[in-house]
C-alpha cells in the first residue's frame, strides 16, 4: 500500500522487449521454481488419478482414489488425529506465547535471558528433541513419571496408551513452538503505540482491562498470522511421530502426513498417497485463503 | 553496435516463452542422457543396509570380494534401515537408475519382484545350489514361481530370557518352558508387581512396534497349529480357531494374569527397551537382541519358543541379495552374490555379524557353532516352518494383523472379531494382488 501511494504520476507499462534482460535474469529462478514447486504439485495432482506404484504399469483410475479415501476408516482416523493435534497445539501455543510475550515485554530482570531460553527449543533439532522427549516420557525410568511419583500421583504410560499418546506429542510440540509465538507476539507488542496505554490509564483502566481491550485487539493481525502459520505447520506434522510413536499405539498418533508416507513407501500405493496429499493441500490452501482474506479485511 | 545486436535478436514475449519451453523440454532429455552415461560405467553399484552389528561383516565381505575379483570396481553405499534403502530404491526405480545389486529385507524385495524389477536368480546363479541353502530362509525370496532374491543371512526368533531374573523366580533357565502352560507359569512367576500396583518387572516384554506384535502373534499362531496364509498363499489362514486360540492366550496373559501392561515396551527400543533395562524377564528375541542385552549387563540367553502342547516353533527373517532388472552390471552383481554364498564367506559373515548363515553347511561349521548365542539362534531357526508368507501384500498384512492384536490387548475388541476384520481386509488385498 505504501509503495502504491509513494509512486508519483501514472505508472508506465513497459513492453516486454524493453525489459527482456530482466526476464532473462529471472528465468533461472523461474525455471527452478517451476521444477521444484509447480511441477511436483501438478505431478502429484495427476498421480492422484492413477494407481501408480512405480513398480507396475500405471492405469488411470479417475476419482477412485478419492472415493476410497472418503470410505477409508484409517484415513478418517488420521484426519481426526491431525485435527486433534492441530487444535491441541495451535491454541495453547498461542496463549502461552502471548502470555510469555506480555511478561517479557515488561522491564523485568533477566528478560533477555528468558527470551533466549524460551526460544531455544525452536532452534533445537526436531529429531534430537524427539529422542529426548521419548526418554522424558519413558514410563518406568523417565523423569516425568519420576516427578509424578514423588508428588504421590500414579505414573502414566505416556506414549504407550492410545488415549494419552497424542496428548504427549502435543505437549512436546507446544514446548517447541511457543517460542516462535512469543517472538512474533513480542514484535507485535512493540508496534502498539504507547499513547493508547497512557490514555487508557488516564481513563482509569486497570491491567486486565488494558490487556483485554487494548493489547489483545491490537494484536489481532499478529494472532491471525500466527493462527494460519501454526495450522499449516501442525497439519503437516511428521518428524516427531516418525521418531516417537510411528503412528501407534493403535493408530492413535497416525496423522495424515505420516499415513501418506506409509502408504507411499510402505505399501507402494503412490497414487492413493497422492490423493491424500491433494486433499491435505486443498485443506491447507483453504485455511491460507481464509486467513489472508480476514487479514486483508483487517487492513493488515 | 550494441543496439544493432539487440535489434538483430528481436526479443519478443513469444520468442522468450518458446525458448524457455524448449529449454525445459530438453532438460529431461539431458538429465536422462547423463544418468544413463553415469550408470553405464563399469562400476558395480551395490546398495545395502549392512549397518550396525552387520557393518564389520559387510565391510569384510566387500574387502574379500575386491581381493578375489580385482577386475570388478565395487562401489557400495550403506543405508541404516531397510526403510531408508526402500525409499532410495523406489525413487531410483522410478528414475530408471539405481544400483546393480542390493541386500535388503525380504519383504521389500518381494515388492520389487512383483513389479518385475528384479532378475530371477534361480537360473542366473547356476553355481549356487539352492538345495544347499536353508529352505526356510530361501522361501522368503520365492514369488511367482521364481527365486527373485537370495538370502545372505537371516535372523531367527526364540524366547530371550534374563537368566538372573528367571533363576531368582526359582525356575531353571537351562530348560525353557516346554509348552504354553509352562510359558504362562514362567511369565506369572517372574512378573513383579508389588501390591498389584505398578509393574516393576514384566514377565514378557510383548512387543515394541507393529512388526514385533505381528511376529509374536505369528509364533503363537504356529504354536497352535495355524499359519498366516493358506498353502497357496491365496487366502488368510490366521483367523481360524488356531488364530483365535493364540490371541486369546495372549489376551489372557495381559488381562487376566497381568504379566505386563498393555503397551509396555512400545518405544524406541535398543538399549531403552525394558528387557535391556532388566524390567522384563523375557522377550521374543532375534540375533540382533544379543549385543544390546550383553552391553546392558543382562545375563542373556535364548531358548526355543514353545508350542501349545509341546515342541517348538520359530520364525526366520532373511536379508537377501537382489539384482535389479535392467542394471548395466548384472554380471558383476551375480559374481558378488556367488562369492558371498560360498562356504568360506558364509562362515565369515555369520561369525562377524552373529547372524544365521543361509548355507546349511555353514550353519554347522565349528567356528559358527563356537559362538554360544549364534549356535542357539541357529537351533531355533531349525524350528521355523519351511514356508513363508511371500506375498507382496505382506507389509499391509503385517500392519492389519498387528492392529488386530493390539486392539485385543487394549481390550478394544475380541480375538475372533479383530482377526476376522483383519482377515477380510487381507483377503481383499490378496485378491487385488
Amino acid at each position: 500500500m505504501s509503495l502504491r501511494n509513494s509512486t508519483s504520476g501514472p505508472i508506465k507499462t513497459v513492453s516486454f522487449h524493453q525489459n527482456w534482460s530482466a526476464y532473462a535474469f529471472l528465468a533461472p529462478a523461474l525455471v527452478i521454481l517451476f521444477l521444484s514447486l509447480l511441477l511436483p504439485a501438478v505431478a502429484t495432482l495427476l498421480m492422484s488419478f492413477t494407481d501408480v506404484s512405480f513398480l507396475k504399469p500405471t492405469s488411470f483410475v479417475g476419482f477412485d482414489n478419492y472415493i476410497k479415501l472418503f470410505n477409508d476408516t484409517r484415513f478418517q482416523q488420521a484426519v481426526g488425529n491431525t485435527i486433534h493435534y492441530t487444535i491441541g497445539v495451535t491454541f495453547p501455543t498461542m496463549v502461552l506465547g502471548l502470555l510469555a510475550a506480555v511478561a517479557l515485554n515488561q522491564k523485568v530482570p533477566g528478560r533477555m535471558a528468558f527470551r533466549t531460553i524460551f526460544y531455544l527449543p525452536v532452534l533445537t533439532s526436531l529429531i534430537a528433541a524427539a529422542v529426548v522427549w521419548a526418554y522424558v516420557y519413558e514410563p518406568y525410568a523417565g523423569p516425568l513419571n519420576g516427578v509424578l511419583t514423588r508428588v504421590g500421583l500414579p505414573p502414566q504410560p505416556w506414549l504407550q496408551d492410545p488415549s494419552l499418546a497424542m496428548n504427549a506429542l502435543i505437549i512436546m510440540a507446544i514446548w517447541r513452538d511457543f517460542g516462535t509465538a512469543m517472538i512474533i507476539y513480542l514484535a507485535g507488542l512493540q508496534d502498539i503505540p504507547n499513547d493508547l496505554y497512557e490514555a487508557a490509564r488516564l481513563d482509569g483502566a486497570k491491567g486486565r482491562d488494558i490487556f483485554l481491550r487494548i493489547t489483545v485487539p491490537m494484536l489481532s493481525s499478529v494472532t491471525f498470522y500466527l493462527l494460519i502459520i501454526l495450522i499449516v505447520q501442525t497439519f503437516q506434522v511428521f518428524g516427531a511421530i516418525y521418531v516417537m510413536t510411528q503412528g501407534g499405539p493403535l493408530g492413535s498418533t497416525e496423522t495424515v502426513v505420516y499415513q501418506m508416507y506409509q502408504t507411499a513407501f510402505g505399501y507402494t500405493e503412490f497414487g492413493y498417497s497422492a490423493a491424500m496429499s491433494t486433499v491435505l493441500f486443498l485443506t491447507i490452501l483453504a485455511f491460507s485463503i481464509i486467513g489472508t482474506r480476514i487479514m486483508r479485511r483487517k487492513d493488515v | 553496435m550494441k543496439n544493432d545486436v539487440m535489434h538483430a535478436i528481436k526479443p519478443t514475449r513469444r520468442a522468450f516463452l518458446s525458448g524457455t519451453a524448449a529449454g525445459l523440454a530438453s532438460l529431461p532429455i539431458l538429465m536422462s542422457a547423463s544418468g544413463r552415461a553415469l550408470a553405464a560405467d563399469q562400476q558395480l553399484v551395490f546398495w545395502s543396509q549392512l549397518a550396525g552389528s552387520k557393518k564389520a561383516a559387510g565391510e569384510a565381505l566387500e574387502a574379500a570380494f575386491k581381493t578375489a575379483r580385482p577386475e570388478v570396481a565395487l562401489q557400495s553405499s550403506l543405508y541404516a534401515e531397510p526403510s531408508q534403502l526402500n525409499e532410495k530404491m523406489l525413487t531410483a526405480i522410478n528414475g530408471n537408475t539405481g544400483p546393480d545389486l542390493i541386500v535388503q529385507h525380504w519383504d521389500y524385495n518381494l515388492t520389487y519382484a512383483s513389479g518385475k524389477k528384479l532378475v530371477e536368480l534361480g537360473k542366473a546363479l547356476p553355481n549356487v545350489k539352492t538345495a544347499d541353502l536353508d529352505p526356510s530362509l530361501l522361501a522368503y525370496g520365492h514369488i511367482d514361481g521364481g527365486q527373485y532374491s537370495m538370502p545372505l543371512y537371516g535372523t531367527s526368533r526364540g524366547l530371550g530370557i534374563n537368566r538372573k531374573l528367571i533363576s531368582e523366580a526359582g525356575l531353571n533357565p537351562d530348560k525353557g518352558p516346554q509348552n504354553w502352560a509352562e510359558l504362562r507359569e514362567w511369565a506369572k512367576a517372574v512378573t513383579k508387581r508389588p501390591g498389584g500396583g505398578m509393574l516393576q518387572v514384566s514377565g514378557i516384554q510383548l512387543y515394541q512396534n507393529d512388526l514385533e506384535a505381528f511376529e509374536l502373534f505369528t509364533l503363537l499362531l504356529q504354536g497352535a497349529g495355524g499359519s498366516l496364509l493358506t498353502a497357496d498363499l491365496s487366502a488368510p489362514g490366521f483367523a481360524g480357531p488356531e488364530g483365535v486360540k493364540a490371541l486369546t492366550f495372549l489376551r489372557d496373559l495381559v488381562v487376566t494374569d497381568k504379566i505386563t501392561d498393555p503397551g509396555f515396551g512400545v518405544g524406541p527400543g535398543g538399549m531403552a527397551n525394558p528387557f535391556n533395562q532388566q524390567r522384563a524377564a523375557m522377550l521374543i528375541a532375534g540375533n540382533y537382541s544379543t549385543n544390546n542385552a550383553l552391553k546392558a549387563g543382562v545375563e542373556f540367553d535364548v531358548v526355543p519358543f514353545p508350542k501349545e502342547s509341546g515342541g517348538f516353533t520359530s520364525l526366520v527373517d532373511p536379508f537377501c541379495f537382489a539384482v535389479r532388472a535392467g542394471a548395466p552390471n548384472q554380471e558383476a552383481a551375480l559374481k558378488l552374490v556367488e562369492f558371498a554364498m560360498s562356504s568360506e564367506q558364509q562362515v565369515a559373515f555369520a561369525v562377524a555379524s552373529k547372524n544365521v548363515p543361509a548355507l546349511k553347511s555353514a550353519q554347522q561349521n565349528k567356528d559358527v557353532q563356537a559362538d554360544p548365542y549364534l549356535s542357539k539362534f541357529i537351533k531355533t531357526a531349525s524350528y521355523a516352518p519351511p514356508t513363508a508368507p511371500a506375498t507382496p501384500v505382506f507389509p499391509r498384512m503385517m500392519t492389519l494383523v498387528a492392529r488386530g492384536v493390539q486392539e485385543v490387548i487394549f481390550q478394544k475388541n475380541t480375538p475372533d472379531k479383530a482377526l476376522k476384520a483383519a482377515a477380510d481386509e487381507v483377503q481383499t488385498l490378496l485378491k487385488k494382488g
